[in-house]
């Protein structure tokens, strides 16, 4: 299925003229000095957004030293109870959030632009956006376990435990906002990862010859994308709760401390396949090279990524059996956790089938030693999953060490030595020179050993009953020993990563390394520069490289698709989502100051109201906005006419409406609000559930008369309409006047006039959103709906700018359609607002 | 006939949906029987004696069986079901990959939407398990 035979002419001619290759290396030339903080080039951003998720690996482990070095031996004074609670919190906190899931969207963004050979990933700046964000977050958020301002409350925050009563001072919010406002970056990548696989594939690169690692990547986003909204939403009530008293998870007020456990379990389980799919994916990309093999099992691996991604949906309650919910409740997710078992099964038989099936014995470098161990460690870290998805057994198991010991050895197998793997394996893209094998063996040797000796004997300490989370134990329960060989095998797993740094700094030097080293079959091992590559190959195989030995000159010398940049600036080619047709030439931003403000600024917003900073934080908060809009305002670029990419293709520069890339990317933005929003409304029905008793309209004020409702909804549905005719009224090209920007400040006036309605008429009842859940709850529905808004009226505001300035008419109109499509987005997210919010207490009442 | 989604946006939309018809059919059988069995017992509607409960239990087994059925179908005619989805006539280009990944997603979610549903053949609809 592989192999075609491609006796086509190549879609270009050579020799090139020499002016090509100069306008390639000019247009995509990295910024120099100070001024590389302004890059956008994923092999840049990338390679630094890798290094800090690095460096966040290093930090976290550190404090788990600290940690392991007070539980060696009982009844220890090593660190006291409180810093031990700040540890545990932050090593997790970063491990997940700092660490994991950004360490694998930075091999994302490196390597798919590669992997694809797309001249980058169609939105540059909005990544390097996110890894700022990232960075200046994450270093901010770390450092206060310094300050003894570290949040205590676990990786998972529980309530009631992190409400204001039981954790005063600022801790907690730290967490709520930092990691809230990093969750919003990985979404950001998440968008741009979606759209860079789905759109900007090579010619012929069909689904079907999708390299896996793109599959994980696009599964990965997009279970981000249903994911991740559901506990920002979490932390937005509980920092609402905790700053303004809202009851949400207040039980006397009719919240319920459950709720936060089904929004972070929402999030939390298929969390831990986000980290673990791209893993599995870098695993299916390596092993066929060792193996010097194609792939065994490319349909039933595709298969298995796109299971394992649905089916991690269903577990979330799997965490919460011991919160006494019905049992046929936790049956239906049982059930869920065995299924999900079947699809990684799927692929750990693929890859020992892989590894059979070799041309010649596996070679044994040191990512296949990586590889061994994840197979090793992670098999062993599903079956005690298993174990814990029985409900009987998970009731024994529960918050004790064996759930320590099974965590790690699904995280650390499952991610961590794929990571390693990674870095040996890709390290030639962007250093000059190979990592060590001997150091690597090294490495592996020390963590492969550590690992197991720190962390097996937690399976037994957990048995014997010694519960997660302490900072010590009594001398007299017989875990001292036990502890004591897990601290030693902790150590033996730093000291394999002690390797691996002076490996780095023995060998890593940025540039090109040698070509191909491994002899893979993927595009990433084309020859790369700055631009990626010189011409955009022809895909007709799944390991072009092997079915294609003349495919490496051929694009070298620019025999393929734009093999120059035609446009003056940087551009790469936009296929179609199925069949990879070329449909257009997309234009791209270079480096600026704009997107790092934005991110300096947006992190600098978050942080400071966390130490209730409000005046300056609101006015970091407006210059975040300015710097965006700057950003913004450098996009758009007008059309260029049609360029010639060869083999007779012209191409359009300019694209609108539903086949652009900007079109899908607010698309899938829709979709984090609409997920948002269903997190919400499951919220609403589970506090009734819960306590229908302070519901409307026996337990609290009754919703007030439908008028207003009724104009809220006149609202949103005339300033819809009012876009669409605003549409229609789009001047012809050249022209900057027309109605259409009266049409769209008339029309956000309107939407701020609904949701203003919404919440008038609700005070007029005299419902007090710190009196119950309820009342929390209809305001929350406004504040949503009015947080989208925000958003609209800034794009109706920026498009009539546009306008203004001649920069928006009839056929350049991606602003303008942008704007549209939220405003619709919005309305009907307010429109489903006044229905629940209106007609559930007069159905029930 | 080669499949052309240069022009259309529901092609190629569609055609991500066909692959997932049995995913996405599970998720709406776990929404629909632990939305309604939970609901069900929390406002004790239909409780019977040692928690059992008739109505909780039926909808369980008739969503279950409703979505499975969709599933059954689907696998059973690809062809039928991509061009109700996307509107246009099945490609020969990628059919066998698609046809075959939609299929074993299809039979992987049966089997999982059969676990989720024997639960209620199995157990009293409402009782706490301690
Ligand atoms: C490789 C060396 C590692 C060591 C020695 C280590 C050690 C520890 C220790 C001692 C605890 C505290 C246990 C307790 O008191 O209950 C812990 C908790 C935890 N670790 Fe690790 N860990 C390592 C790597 C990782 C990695 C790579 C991840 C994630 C990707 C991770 C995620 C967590 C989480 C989520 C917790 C729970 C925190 C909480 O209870 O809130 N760890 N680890």
């Amino acid at each position: 299925m592989s192999t075609q035979p491609d006796n086509l002419p190549l879609p270009n001619k050579g020799p090139r003229p020499e002016h090509e290759l100069e306008d390639l290396k000019r247009v995509w030339a990295t910024p120099k000095g100070f001024r590389i903080v302004t890059a956008v080039n994923n092999t840049v951003v990338g390679t630094l957004y890798i290094g800090i998720a690095f460096l966040f690996f290093v930090l976290a482990g550190i404090l788990a030293l600290v940690m392991r070095t007070q539980l060696a031996v009982g009844d220890n004074a090593f660190v006291g109870q409180d810093l031990y609670n700040q540890l545990f919190t932050v090593h997790g906190t970063t491990m997940m959030f700092l660490f994991a899931v950004p360490a694998v969207e930075a091999l994302g963004v490196m390597l798919l632009p590669q992997m694809l050979a797309a001249r980058d990933l169609p939105f540059p700046r909005l990544s390097a956006f996110a890894i700022w964000a990232y960075i200046i977050g994450g270093l901010v958020f770390f450092s206060t376990i310094f300050y003894d301002l570290a949040p205590k409350g676990g990786w998972f925050m529980y309530p009631p435990l992190t409400l204001t009563e039981y954790s005063p001072g600022d801790n907690a919010d730290f967490w709520l906002l930092g990691i809230g406002f990093i969750e919003i970056s990985a979404i950001a990548g998440a968008i741009e990862i979606v759209v860079g696989v789905l759109r900007t594939r090579p010619p012929g690169m069909t689904l079907a010859r999708m390299p896996i690692f793109a599959w994980a990547m696009l599964i990965f986003a997009a279970m981000i994308i249903f994911a991740f909204p559901a506990v920002i939403l979490a932390t937005m009530l509980l920092e609402i709760e905790r700053a303004f008293g809202w009851p949400f998870f207040t039980a006397e007020l009719g919240g319920d401390a459950v709720l936060w456990q089904h929004l972070f379990w929402f999030f939390g389980h298929p969390e831990v396949y986000i980290i673990f799919l791209p893993a599995a994916g870098l695993v299916s990309m390596m092993i066929p090279t060792m193996a010097q093999t194609p792939l065994v099992g490319y349909r039933l691996i595709v298969v298995a990524l796109i299971a394992t991604g649905f089916f991690s949906f269903g577990l979330w309650v799997h965490h919460m059996f011991t919160t006494g919910i019905p049992a046929l409740s936790l049956t239906f997710f049982s059930a869920a956790s065995m299924a999900v078992a079947i699809p990684s099964g799927i692929q750990v038989f693929s890859w020992i089938a892989t590894i059979a099936a070799g041309r010649e014995r596996l070679r044994l470098t040191v990512p296949s030693l990586f590889i061994l161990g994840f197979l090793f460690i992670f098999t062993l870290g599903g079956l005690t999953g298993v174990m814990v998805a029985i409900v009987p057994f998970d009731l024994q198991a529960h918050d004790s060490y064996f759930v320590v010991a099974h965590f790690h050895y699904v995280l650390v197998g499952g991610m961590v030595f794929p990571l390693f793997a990674t870095f040996y394996y890709w390290a030639p893209l962007v250093s000059s020179r190979m990592l060590s094998e001997r150091l690597g063996k090294w490495a592996f040797w020390l963590m492969f050993i550590g690992f197991n000796v720190a962390f097996f004997p937690m399976h037994i300490t957990g048995l014997a009953g010694m519960p997660r989370r302490v900072w010590t134990y009594p001398s007299n329960m017989g875990w001292d020993v036990l502890n004591t060989i897990s601290t030693v095998g902790a150590f033996t797993i730093a000291a394999g990563v002690l390797v691996f740094i002076i490996d780095l700094f023995r060998n890593f030097r940025f540039g090109n390394g040698p070509e191909n080293p491994w002899n893979a079959g993927t595009l990433e091992f084309l020859p790369n520069d700055v631009y990626s590559t010189r011409s955009i190959p022809r895909v007709t195989s799944r390991d072009p490289l092997w079915d294609r030995p003349s495919l490496s000159r051929e694009v070298e010398e620019g025999l393929h698709y734009l093999p120059g940049a035609p446009t003056g600036g940087r551009e790469t080619i936009v296929t179609s989502a199925v069949e990879a047709e070329p449909q257009y030439v997309i234009q791209m931003p270079g480096p600026s100051w704009t997107h790092l403000a934005a991110a300096a600024f947006t992190a600098a917003f978050f942080l400071l109201l966390t130490i209730k900073q409000v005046t300056i934080a609101l006015t970091c908060g407006v210059l975040a906005i300015a710097a965006c809009l700057v950003w913004t305002w450098q996009l758009d670029k007008p059309s260029q006419g049609e360029v010639d990419i060869g083999g007779g293709i012209k191409l359009p520069t300019y694209m609108t409406g539903p086949l652009s890339h900007s079109w899908w990317a607010m698309v899938v933005l829709m979709l984090v609000a609409a997920s948002l929003y269903v997190s919400y409304f499951f919220s609403y029905l589970y506090l009734w559930t819960v306590s229908p008793e302070v519901w409307a309209p026996a337990g609290s004020p009754a919703p007030p008369s439908l008028l207003y409702p009724l104009g809220s909804a006149a609202m949103f549905v005339g300033g819809s309409a009012l876009i669409l005719w605003a549409g229609r009224r789009l001047p012809e090209e050249g022209r900057s006047w027309s109605a259409t920007p009266l049409l769209l400040v008339a029309a956000a006036i309107l939407i701020v006039g609904a949701i203003g309605l919404e919440v008038l008429g609700h005070i007029g009842t005299g419902l007090d959103p710190k009196a119950s859940s309820y009342g929390a709850m209809v305001y929350m529905a406004a504040f949503l709906t009015g947080q989208a808004a925000f958003a609209t009226v800034i794009l109706c505001l920026f498009a009539v700018a546009r306008q203004v300035t001649g920069q928006l008419d009839r056929r350049r109109r991606v602003t303008f359609d942008n704007a549209a499509l939220f405003f619709y987005y919005t309305s009907a997210q307010g429109l489903f607002g006044l229905v629940l919010i209106h007609g559930f207490p007069r159905l029930i009442g | 006939m080669r499949m052309r989604d240069t022009s259309s946006n529901r092609q190629m939309i569609g055609t991500l949906i066909f692959i997932l018809i049995g995913p996405i059919l599970w998720a709406l059988q776990l929404t629909l029987i632990y939305g309604a069995q939970s609901s069900l017992c929390a406002f004790e509607v239909g409780i019977g004696a040692n928690g059992g409960n008739v109505l909780a239990a039926g909808t369980v087994i008739g969503a279950s069986v409703l979505c499975m059925a969709l599933a059954v179908a689907a696998f059973v005619m690809p062809g039928a079901s991509y061009r109700l989805i996307t509107g246009a006539s099945s490609p020969d280009d990628q059919w066998p990959f698609l046809t075959s990944v939609m299929r074993i997603l299809a039979g992987l979610s049966l089997l999982a939407m059969l676990y989720a549903a024997l639960g209620a053949v199995l157990l009293p609809a409402c009782a706490q398990l301690r």
